[in-house]
């Protein structure tokens, strides 16, 4: 398994008051497989997805184990947490603009992990760079490389962003909200690269959404979260039809659909 | 007096873009009657939030009229009062609400800012606004931060209430909330507007969310106006292929990306892009 959460438990005190965030979260992710993580803002999503990095405030207490290809994050050592953060799993946020240095070019972002962190030579890191942006699906690569993120649309800045995730050749990505901020037609273009890069590389995916119909659509297994809890665990393809729980159904009632599209009722059956 | 409380005519507007030009809004003509509410959807870069930004006038158009409640419009204001009467003509909800309040202000200082910048007395009136979008008289003495998101954007629509303007533009206002939260801000756009007889322009690119809140819907494609008519129509049977592309992309059971992409190339070959 490329990714084992077992019992995961993140309580944080603050001003006396006891807070647990994440309740015994157990999931996992095997290699070429792409995993969903659904439920409210505040249910831990984001904060399940942290932890696999070891990314949590200082003050919180964390119990259970989260294993990356092999190591124990929890535990690991500097050196080791270094090698599971440069290059076994990366993460993708929401806002590519948040995510890239406005004042630096896209080259420089893109290939700074591989530089400062990883020691590669500038040269070589170049080459790598542009190899990566034409495998995400970028024209000019030479050019874009020398261009700043506000010369760059949203979705084109997020490809950049996937190619940055990607210099580590990481076997794990942890992509939050990746899409959420793209228009239906750039989603599915990014994501129909992410999927091509998943299957070329074998890349294991934990994809965290709020959109309930993409997770039931691209994800090969759900887990659906609530107050810090798994409360199920679905196939992708039966997470509308089949969900047992409570929460599961009352969060799929809420998702706003186009009424009585004959186009959605056959897609639907 | 107009029957219509907004009616847009012939709105022009190219923005320069290195040597070229980009339109962004190409000849746009729509109206909404008291307590109608129209959809305005299309990709990023479709045009849309420009349409926005000139009704609310932090654009200034090329060419057209914009009229609300039969009087015009200027195209552009000079002078604070000429803002001000503006702005009490119509009102914004941004997509971020944490961006659009102020962080140092309590929500009833808040809302007794805007209410007393036009000249509408009454801190009285915080308590039923804080009512009327379902917040608690607690939460007046609130700042932003303490509040979710899906409360702040409760506020942003109070503020936008307690000066009782004729229209609200609502751009992509629910497009960050999850859905259950989305499900109860749209349930309160709908009793807003069936209760005060305000127009809504709601702007998004989530079509289903449209279908939930509007009556009428534009669909934009690179400036211009590709279909329009009631919701329930053009999305059930759209006419336009650039409709039909957007419903076909949006993620649902059988959903595949490449498909989509195809779908979109194929689009764009056709219209010549």
């Amino acid at each position: 398994m490329l990714l084992d959460i077992d019992n995961l438990s993140l309580t944080i005190t603050a001003n006396g008051l006891v807070n647990p965030i994440l309740d015994t979260v157990s999931l996992s992710v095997d290699a070429g497989e792409v995993v969903g993580l659904v439920g409210e803002s505040g249910s831990g999503k984001s904060t399940t997805a942290r932890a696999v990095l070891r990314l949590y405030p200082h003050t919180a207490a964390v119990e259970g184990s989260i294993t990356v290809g092999g190591t124990e994050v929890l535990s690991a050592s500097r050196d080791e947490l270094h090698r599971v953060r440069s290059s076994e799993a990366a993460m993708i946020h929401q806002d590519p603009r948040a995510a890239l240095n406005p004042v630096r070019r896209i080259g420089d972002s893109l290939t700074e992990r591989l530089v400062h962190v990883l020691g590669v030579s500038r040269s070589d890191a170049a080459a790598a760079g542009l190899e990566l942006l034409a495998a995400v699906g970028i024209r000019q690569p030479e050019e874009r490389m020398r261009q700043y993120p506000h010369e760059l649309s949203g979705g084109m800045l997020q490809r950049v962003v996937i190619a940055a995730a990607l210099t580590g050749q990481p076997k794990l990505l942890l992509a939050d909200e990746a899409t959420s901020a793209l228009d239906v037609t750039t989603q599915a273009e990014v994501l129909a690269i992410l999927r091509d890069l998943q299957v070329q590389r074998g890349l294991g995916v934990l994809l965290i959404t709020h959109d309930l119909h993409l997770a039931a659509a691209y994800c090969d297994r759900v887990y659906v979260m609530y107050r810090g809890r798994i409360v199920e665990e679905l196939r992708g393809n039966d997470l509308f039809h089949g969900a047992q729980h409570e929460y599961t159904r009352r969060l799929l009632s809420a998702v706003p659909a186009i009424g009585h599209l004959p186009n959605s009722e056959s897609r639907a059956s | 007096m107009s029957e219509y409380v907004l009616e847009v005519d012939g709105l022009q507007k190219a923005f320069r873009v290195g040597a070229g030009e980009v339109v962004a809004c190409n000849n746009v003509s729509f109206t909404i009657p008291p307590g109608g509410s129209m959809g305005l959807v299309g990709e990023s870069g479709s045009g849309k939030s420009t349409i926005a930004r000139m009704l609310v006038g932090l654009e200034t158009p090329d060419a057209g009229t914009i009229h609300v409640r039969g009087r015009q419009l200027g195209l552009q204001e000079r002078g604070r009062a000429a803002r001000l009467r503006r702005a009490k003509e119509i009102q914004m909800v941004f997509q971020d609400p944490y961006g659009s309040l102020d962080r140092r202000l309590t929500v009833a200082q808040c809302l007794d800012q805007a209410m007393r910048l036009h000249g509408v007395s009454g801190s009285a009136r915080v308590a039923a606004l804080l009512d009327q979008v379902g917040l608690l008289a607690k939460h007046g003495d609130s700042k932003p931060h303490q509040l979710s998101g899906g409360q702040r954007q409760r506020v942003a629509i109070a503020r936008c209430l307690a000066i009782e303007p004729s229209v609200m533009v609502l751009d992509e206002a629910v497009s960050a909330l999850d859905v259950s939260v989305q499900a109860q801000i749209l349930a309160l756009l709908n009793e807003i507007r069936a209760s005060s007889g305000i127009a809504l322009l709601f702007v998004s690119h989530d079509l289903a969310v449209v279908s939930e809140v509007t009556d009428d819907v534009l669909v934009m494609y690179r400036g211009s106006i590709l279909e329009q008519g009631p919701t329930g129509r053009v999305l059930n049977a759209p006419e336009s292929s650039y409709t039909k592309l957007l419903i076909s992309s949006m993620p649902g059971p059988g959903w595949d990306p490449a498909d989509v992409l195809e779908r979109r190339a194929a689009f764009e070959a056709k219209v010549g892009v």
